[in-house]
Order: C-alpha cells, then sequence, then structure tokens
C-alpha cells in the first residue's frame, strides 16, 4: 500500500536529489519518487500541459523554493489555485531558512517547512521523519474527497 | 475673475501695508476738509467792513426814522413861529435828508424799491417846497398853503410807510433766502460728511477683506505644505503677504528638492539593503547546498568504501565532514548576525530577569547532568526590542553555560552595575576566561573567521551582541582572565541608573 503511494520531488539541483534518494532507501522509504527539475514542470506534471492530460496525483509533494523557469513559491501558489490540486500535501524542503521564504510558504498554505540540514545524518532522520509523517501517519483527502470541488 | 480685476488688484496689492492703511485712514478726512473748506468759504465770503442785506435794512429803517423827524421838526418850526434854521440847514449841502435817503437807497437793489425811494424823495421836496412858502407868508397864512402842506404831509407819511412796507418784504425775502442757503449748507454738510464716513468704512472694508483673503490664501499654502500635498502657485502681490507667500513658495521647492535628495540616498540605501539581503539569501541557499553535498557524500563514500579504505583516509573522510559540519555552522551565524543587523529595531519595556531566567531554564533542559549556581538580579528592566535582547542574553548566557563546563562549582551572574554613570548589564562567569590581550578580537566577526584557538566554539555570537547593544545606541565591555572567567557587560546610556535595580 505504502508502495502505491507516489513521491513527486521537486528539485533542480542532482546533488540534493541524489542525496535525497540515498536518504529515502536508508530510510527504507520504498514508495516510487518521480522527480521534476523546475517549477514549470512540476506544474505541467500536476496539472498536464496542452498536449497531454494530468496523470495520477502524487500523495506528496518535496518542493524546493531555488528553482529554475519557476520558483517554489509560484508553484506553490498555483498548486493552491487550482482546485484538482488545492488539498494537494506540499512540503516546502530548502536550504534557506529566510523569514520572508518561511512566512511566504506558510501564508501560500505549505503543509510543512523543512531545512535540509547540512550533515548526512540528520538529513537522513529528517527523511525518515518526513516519510514516516507524511506517507503513514498523515490522512490526506483521497482523490475522491478532491472531486467535487470542481476540476479544472 | 477676469485679467482687469487681476490686474487691478495686483496694482493696489503691490503697496506695502503700511501705505494701504494710511490711505485707508485718511479716506475719509479728504472729503470732509473739502466740504469744511467750502462751507467756510460760502460763510466767510463778501468784501470785509460792508454791511450785509441785513444791516441796510436797519439802516434804512433809522435813515426813515431821520426823515420823518426832520419833517415833523420843520413842521414844528414853521408853525410854532420860532426862528429856526432854514429846513435843512443842519445839513452841509445838498437838500436836507439826502444823507439818509442815500442811506435808504443802498436797500434796495431792485427798481421797484428804487422808484418807491424816489417818490418818497418827490414827496419830501414837496413838503419842503409848501413848508417854504408857509414860511415865507407874512402875517395869515392862507388856507390853500395850509391844505397844500397838509397834503404834502400826507403824501410823505405815506410815501414813508411805502418804503417801509418794501423795506419789511425785502428783508423777509432776505431772510428766508438767508435760511434756505443754509439749509443747502447743511445738506451739503451732512451728505458730504456721510459720504465721507461711508467712503472710509467702504475702504476699511475692502482692505480688510483683501488682506484677510490674502493671508487665509497664504494660511492655506501652509496647510498644504504642512500637509505635503500639491502647492499651486498664488499670486499674491508684491506687498509684505504676497512675499510671505512667495517665500512660501520658496520653501516648499527647497524642502522638495531636499526630499528629492533624500528620496535618491534612500532608494540607493533600499538598493544597498536590497543586496544585502540577496546576499544573504544565495548565502542561505547557494553555500549551503554544496556544502550539503561535500558532507553527504564523503558520507556516502564512508559508507560505500569505508571497508577499502585505510585508517588514514578514514580519518580524512572524518575532517572533510567535520569540517562541512562547522562551515554549516558559520554560515548560520553569518546569517543570525547579518539578519540582527537589517530587522527594524521594536522598542518597547523589556524585562531582562525573565529573558534571563529562560534563557537559563532553557540551558539547564538541554544539559540536566550540569550543577550551575546561576543569580539573576531582580527588576532589571530596559527598553529595547525584546527579540533582540532575547538573542543578546542567549548568546552571552550559553558562552558563560559553555566556558564554565570545566569548572567545578559553576557560578553564573546576570546584575545590574554602574558604569560612568551608565546603566551597565554585566553577565559574569568563573569559567576559562580569556587573554585581555585578545580581548578586541572577540567582537570582530570576521577576526573570528581566522580561529584564534582560545576562542573556539564562540562562535560569533559575541559579535551579534555587540551589533544588538549598538543598535540600542550602547556597547559592550569584556572582562576577562584566563581559568578565572569572563565578564561581558552591556552599557546602556539611554536607560535611567539606579533604576528598580
Amino acid at each position: 500500500m505504502i508502495a502505491e503511494r507516489r513521491i513527486l520531488l521537486v528539485e533542480d539541483n542532482p546533488d540534493d536529489e541524489a542525496l535525497m534518494l540515498r536518504a529515502f532507501s536508508r530510510s527504507r522509504i520504498q514508495n516510487p519518487v518521480h522527480i521534476v527539475r523546475d517549477g514549470q514542470e512540476a506544474l505541467d506534471h500536476l496539472h498536464g500541459t496542452a498536449s497531454t492530460p494530468p496523470g495520477p496525483l502524487p500523495a506528496l509533494v518535496l518542493l524546493d523554493l531555488k528553482l529554475p523557469r519557476i520558483d517554489g513559491l509560484e508553484v506553490l501558489r498555483r498548486i493552491r489555485a487550482t482546485p484538482r490540486t488545492a488539498l494537494l500535501p506540499v512540503v516546502v524542503l530548502t536550504s534557506s531558512d529566510e523569514e520572508g521564504d518561511l512566512v511566504g510558504s506558510y501564508t501560500l498554505g505549505a503543509n510543512s517547512y523543512v531545512r535540509k540540514p547540512v550533515d548526512f545524518d540528520a538529513f537522513v532522520a529528517a527523511t525518515r521523519q518526513l516519510g514516516l509523517y507524511w506517507l503513514l501517519l498523515n490522512v490526506a483527502p483521497t482523490a475522491a474527497d478532491r472531486r467535487p470541488t470542481g476540476a479544472c | 475673475m477676469n485679467r482687469r480685476s487681476i490686474r487691478r488688484r495686483y496694482r493696489w496689492s503691490a503697496l506695502p501695508l503700511r501705505v494701504k492703511g494710511t490711505l485707508v485712514a485718511i479716506t475719509p478726512a479728504v472729503p470732509l476738509l473739502l466740504i469744511w473748506a467750502l462751507v467756510g468759504w460760502a460763510l466767510l465770503r463778501g468784501p470785509a467792513g460792508t454791511p450785509s442785506p441785513a444791516g441796510r435794512s436797519r439802516e434804512a429803517e433809522l435813515g426813515l426814522l431821520e426823515l420823518s423827524v426832520d419833517v415833523a421838526r420843520d413842521r414844528a418850526a414853521v408853525f410854532s413861529g420860532a426862528p429856526s434854521p432854514a429846513p435843512g440847514a443842519r445839513t452841509t449841502g445838498g437838500a436836507p435828508g439826502d444823507a439818509d435817503l442815500t442811506v435808504v437807497r443802498l436797500a434796495f437793489p431792485d427798481a421797484d424799491g428804487r422808484a418807491r425811494v424816489d417818490r418818497l424823495e418827490a414827496a419830501l421836496q414837496r413838503e419842503r417846497r409848501a413848508l417854504e412858502k408857509l414860511r415865507s407868508m407874512a402875517g395869515p397864512r392862507s388856507p390853500e398853503s395850509l391844505s397844500e402842506e397838509s397834503a404834502a404831509n400826507a403824501a410823505v407819511t405815506a410815501a414813508i410807510q411805502d418804503v417801509r412796507d418794501a423795506r419789511v418784504a425785502n428783508l423777509t425775502a432776505l431772510t428766508a433766502a438767508a435760511q434756505r442757503r443754509s439749509r443747502t449748507f447743511l445738506w451739503i454738510f451732512f451728505a458730504g460728511s456721510v459720504l465721507a464716513v461711508g467712503g472710509g468704512i467702504w475702504a476699511a472694508v475692502r482692505l480688510v477683506r483683501g488682506l484677510t483673503r490674502r493671508v487665509e490664501t497664504a494660511v492655506q499654502i501652509a496647510d498644504e505644505m504642512s500637509r505635503d500635498e500639491h502647492v499651486e502657485v498664488h499670486d499674491l502681490g508684491e506687498d509684505e503677504i504676497g512675499r510671505l507667500a512667495a517665500r512660501l513658495h520658496d520653501l516648499m521647492r527647497m524642502i522638495r528638492a531636499h526630499k528629492g535628495e533624500l528620496g535618491q540616498h534612500i532608494r540607493e540605501l533600499t538598493a544597498v539593503n536590497h543586496e544585502l539581503e540577496a546576499f544573504s539569501y544565495s548565502v542561505s541557499h547557494d553555500l549551503r547546498q554544496p556544502l550539503r553535498a561535500i558532507a553527504g557524500f564523503s558520507q556516502v563514500l564512508e559508507e560505500e568504501a569505508g571497508t577499502a579504505l585505510n585508517q588514514e583516509a578514514r580519518a580524512a573522510l572524518t575532517r572533510i565532514r567535520t569540517a562541512a559540519a562547522r562551515m554549516g555552522v558559520l554560515i548560520d551565524e553569518l546569517l543570525k548576525l547579518s539578519r540582527v543587523t537589517r530587522a527594524p529595531l521594536h522598542r518597547q519595556d523589556v524585562d531582562l530577569t525573565r529573558l534571563a531566567t529562560d534563557v537559563i531554564e532553557r540551558l539547564r533542559q538541554a544539559d540536566p547532568t550540569r550543577n550551575v549556581e546561576v543569580s539573576v538580579a531582580p527588576n532589571l528592566r530596559v527598553t529595547g526590542d525584546p527579540g533582540l535582547f532575547h538573542v543578546a542574553l542567549e548568546n552571552l548566557l550559553s558562552n558563560a553555560w559553555k566556558f564554565t563546563g570545566r569548572t567545578p562549582s559553576a557560578r553564573i551572574t546576570v546584575r545590574a552595575v554602574a558604569h560612568d554613570g551608565q546603566l551597565g548589564i554585566a553577565v559574569a562567569d568563573n569559567g576559562a576566561g580569556f587573554d585581555m590581550a585578545h580581548a578586541k578580537m572577540l567582537f570582530g566577526a570576521f577576526q573570528r573567521l581566522l580561529t584564534v584557538q582560545e576562542f573556539d566554539g564562540m562562535g560569533l555570537g559575541l559579535a551579534t551582541v555587540q551589533r544588538i547593544i549598538r543598535r540600542h545606541g550602547g556597547h559592550v565591555l569584556a572582562h576577562g582572565e584566563v581559568g578565572r572567567g569572563a565578564t561581558f557587560t552591556l552599557v546602556l546610556p539611554d536607560e535611567p541608573v539606579g533604576g528598580p535595580a
């Protein structure tokens, strides 16, 4: 059941991506991880494009803030502005501890804000806790719950 | 308001207020003086010494009286038979009563009056002749002559009465004319005075209204200036008020110019501040990321190939990871320091006693095995930013806590002290202390990066404390002795000394 719940990782840096995947595996999180490398790609994946219809929604979005093309806060704003994805759990995972980013993320409706620790052990620990909490413990609205609000 | 009236007002406005006031003050005086002069001239008109018409009339009456007296005396002399001087003998030359007749004639400038006087003269001559005839008669007087004289005398009496009536009528007419004239003068005087006073009031009202309006406009300009609104250019003339308004405009322009300059400076500073923020943002993001990669991948390397590496290689990997972790801490502290510098100051009452107690409580919870004797003085109150003072105390007390780690009976005190008449908050410990030779380097953010072994582990905390206290207008004093402890005093000149502490 856990394995079916997909994670969307929005991360432009390959180093962070590799470390993140390693942390997932070290934490025994075996959920499929879909990786997109910028904000536009993330929105295309969630909302679809003119040529491709949107696929099934992920169980969790891990969102970096500093992204090429469309930055993380804007991605978050558009996720929340779209009825289909308005209730999707989004965890901001970033290097920044600037107050502007923190307040901005919560204002736009982030479910959580986690700073990536420099130390790898701490990073793995944080990833494990994130996975445990958001993929096992937390109950999110299902696709069926979401649908009545209308798709766009 | 049309152009002509603007021009007219402009001319009037160009006069100084002093001149305007004087003009308004003399406005009623000028016509009044004119009227007085006119009336005076009318009253005093005519050559000096000449009797007035009324005087002539009075003299004519006397003349008439004398004429009748003369006639009566002449008759009496003739009828009593007394030797009397010839009729008219009392006068020198000319017919008797000629002088009186002249006087009487003077009272009658009109033809009708003169005709009456001529008839009187004729009657007088006739009477005189009749009397002469009677006198020249010796013996009994003829009844014809007597009746002739009697008729002549009656004619004289009638003629005198006639002239007298005419004189009275003349006098009445003269008096009426004089009355009319004086009424006219009175009217002129009255109307002129009313006009003069009215004109004065009108001029005064006009001046006051004009002044009030222009002063109000000047006040309005000042109001607009004080509210920093757009101020239109008002032409208020060239007098004092106009000059005042013009100066206000100049002032406004100056203020605008200065504001423009200030705005430019503020924009520049804002730009610099934004750059600083962008800098710290990129430090926050871009410097941490590679560090995380260094730390992460060196650990990956150790995990994946640890058994294949020799002791020395593994130690090197550990050093890399340790250094990366330390750099991570340094970056965090640099960011904290820059935030302390940039954050706006929210001044309010700060209870330092409570803040310090909270910080100590948290330190105890984080390290329950430590037994540190802590004494915080009661009622330590200052005015400042509570958040920043919290950061300052946290840094000082954490340092004190850390550097008393090897002291057998650790002691930390927080209390108020007086420093050169200023309030000082002293945080003292009996821990490792420091060499006073290095005291200056304690607070330098970048000296600290040179890693003086002695301060290792102190972080940028003291530099942060220094920035915080400087932003509150104070400074930090450090006193230490190796092995005996350190005291950091926050000197706050804005605070009252010897207060509740």
